[in-house]
């Protein structure tokens, strides 16, 4: 009895084990049914790139309770790169993604992450994306037409001003006083200092700086002021010394060019701030130009200049900075006058036409802005997103 | 610790002494900062530039038997070591080759994105309210204030046209081709004199509270930072 009653323990306990696998196996099988990855993505070529770039967005279509977390596997080339992790708050999940170059193929497996920690077994894998590079922004082709009847605008008057024809020029008050200035150093004794900025020679302020250069370099030869010109980029200070040379051999007075003058200051904006504003004590120049492009260390400059008593014309067409120059310089030619004062100065067709094909262009520009403001106001779009847009 | 901030405040005291008078100490630190600033510029001229722009890739390119992006680096290598030239008064004309290629590349590059950024954008900006998509001369919103005068409707209603005009008489400003006489150009001098002072001053003001936090950073980092550090270190 004893002997049937073990067996028959013994057999219940097995199957009530079976039992309770069985049941856990069919709970498993209804829980992966609950976790069904529901997805809705987009992985599309970036428009508009050099093929370095890809966008994939997804909407997720599983409550936060279902999944708390996307796992997103991105692959390139076939390798598996990056892993991403992104909460599913049920709001579309943006990713850029990036290529090494044009042509390489982009795939993402999505995983999900269920609220327990574990991950699902199941994923998604994405289409391949090949990445494409395009020859021409589409975005900016407004740009390129507005940019092609500028350089029209430009050779026109260029053509104009080298047939002799008379284009003119109002008058700009900094550069009026610029004689005045090397007047008054050359009387004082005491050297001019020229400082074009602290930017490279790719800025265009760098570029109308050097251009006033020139006009400024060829005057103080005539009247021999002693002039220096310190630098903090090695490419400016090359342009800078080529173009004092140039103007000193123009006005007939090579002799007196020495190429020390044009000299390399100091790397890093504040070492240069402090190596000018040193130099502006010791040798108390009487007059200073600070034309080009500068950041922070304008007040430094401008106050050292200010405080020795030197006559500052200043000028940039940086806003930030222009306030500065307002406030403790005799005279400042604020953004467009400092490109407008080469041309001012010189009176070369090259530059002058320049300055007219500007000219019109903004007149077109308000013209325009006028026509787009009035269709605005009586509720279309199209005339300004066919202008601007 | 001790020893580096000490440094640090001593060359901050003594880029400071410049306020009262040119001296021999802010002669040091000026000449110390200088050449340091060199010294680090050759290094990361080096690291970041040789390195990471011309050795790595072209590394990459030979592994990856890129013949395009060899020649393509190598040209460019060259083109830039005739700065070298400079060195010698005879050759001194080679660098102007780069020279002209880099101006060249940069004025073609800046007329397009300058128009897009600078000049598109903002004229865009000038008639589209680009938050909400309205139009900034807005009658509605005019009448919206006269129906309802209140101040947050008075600044809606007034704001768009503020702008236009703004735009308008400071891009006349910026005229160089008539007189200072004509009658257009002196009509719009004041208000765009007023404008572009009023911009300056609040950018004057913004700037200038920045400068004054800077200084404040400082004279923290002597009082909160290395004088107690200090204080410890010679156990006062």
């Amino acid at each position: 009895m004893k002997k049937y009653f073990m067996i028959m323990i013994i057999f219940s306990l097995f199957a009530s084990f079976s039992f309770a696998k069985e049941i856990k196996k069919e709970m498993k099988e209804t829980d992966v049914k609950k976790v069904e990855l529901k997805v809705k993505y987009k992985l599309a070529d970036t428009a508009n790139d050099d093929g370095t770039s890809a966008e994939f967005s997804m909407i997720p279509g599983n409550t936060p309770d279902e999944i708390k977390y996307y796992t997103l596997e991105i692959y390139k080339n076939g390798k598996l790169v990056k892993t991403e992790k992104k909460e599913n708050s049920g709001n579309k999940i943006i990713l850029m993604l990036s290529a090494p170059k044009a042509g390489t193929s982009i795939h993402l497996k999505i995983y999900g992450i269920l609220p327990d920690g574990s991950k699902t077994e199941e994923f998604i894998k994405t289409d391949v994306l090949k990445t494409r590079a395009e020859w021409i922004n589409t975005e900016r082709i407004t740009a390129l037409i507005w940019s092609i009847i500028f350089v029209i605008f430009i050779v026109l008057f260029v053509k104009h001003a080298k047939k002799g024809k008379d284009l003119f020029i109002r008058k700009i008050a900094g550069l009026d006083a610029l004689d005045d200035a090397i007047g008054r150093a050359t009387e004082m004794g005491r050297p001019i200092f020229y400082i074009p900025g602290i930017s490279t020679v790719d800025d265009i302020a760098t570029l109308a700086s050097l251009n006033i250069l020139r006009q400024v370099a060829r005057e103080v030869a005539i009247y021999e002021t002693p002039f220096k010109v310190p630098n903090t980029d090695p490419v400016v200070l090359t342009v800078s010394q080529d173009v004092v040379k140039e103007a000193y051999m123009s006005a007939g007075r090579l002799d007196l060019y020495d190429e020390k003058n044009v000299y390399l200051a100091a790397i890093g904006q504040f070492a240069y701030a402090g190596a000018v504003s040193g130099a502006m004590e010791r040798e108390k120049p009487a007059t200073v130009f600070l034309l080009g492009m500068f950041y922070a260390e304008s007040l430094i400059l401008a106050e050292t200049g200010n405080s020795i008593g030197a006559i500052q014309i200043a000028g940039t067409d940086s806003t930030s900075q222009l306030p500065f120059f307002i406030a403790s310089c005799d005279y400042t030619l604020i953004g467009e006058e400092l490109y407008a004062a080469s041309a001012y100065l010189s009176k070369e067709p090259l530059l002058l036409g320049t300055l007219k094909a500007q000219d019109i262009v903004k007149g077109v520009l308000i013209l325009l802005l006028l026509i787009s403001l009035v269709a605005k106001m009586l509720g279309s779009s199209a005339l300004v997103n066919f202008f601007f847009g | 610790m001790i020893i580096w901030s000490t440094v640090a405040v001593l060359l901050t005291l003594a880029i400071f002494s410049k306020v009262f008078k040119d001296n021999v100490v802010y002669k040091f630190a000026e000449s110390l900062f200088v050449g340091v600033m060199v010294g680090y510029t050759v290094v990361v001229t080096y690291t970041q530039i040789i390195l990471r722009k011309l050795v790595d890739p072209l590394n990459a390119a030979f592994k990856a038997h890129d013949v395009g992006m060899i020649i393509a680096l190598i040209i460019a290598t060259l083109i830039g070591m005739l700065y070298l030239s400079r060195f010698s008064q005879k050759a001194a004309w080679v660098s102007r080759y780069p020279i002209a290629i880099t101006i060249g590349y940069w004025a073609g590059y800046g007329i397009l994105v300058t128009f897009q950024s600078t000049i598109l954008i903002q004229t865009y900006s000038t008639v589209v309210d680009t938050q909400t998509g309205d139009a900034l001369l807005s009658g509605a919103k005019i009448a919206q204030f006269f129906k309802s005068p209140t101040f947050a409707n008075f600044m809606n209603a007034i704001n768009g046209p503020i702008l236009v005009f703004g735009v308008l008489v400071v891009l006349i400003y910026f005229f160089f081709s008539f007189k200072n006489t004509n009658p257009v150009i002196r009509f719009s001098n004041k208000p765009a004199l007023v404008y572009l002072m009023i911009a300056f001053g609040a950018s004057f003001g913004y700037t200038f509270m920045a400068r004054i936090s800077l200084f404040i950073g400082r004279i923290n980092f002597i009082m909160r930072d290395w004088w107690p550090l200090f204080k410890k270190a010679v156990g006062i």
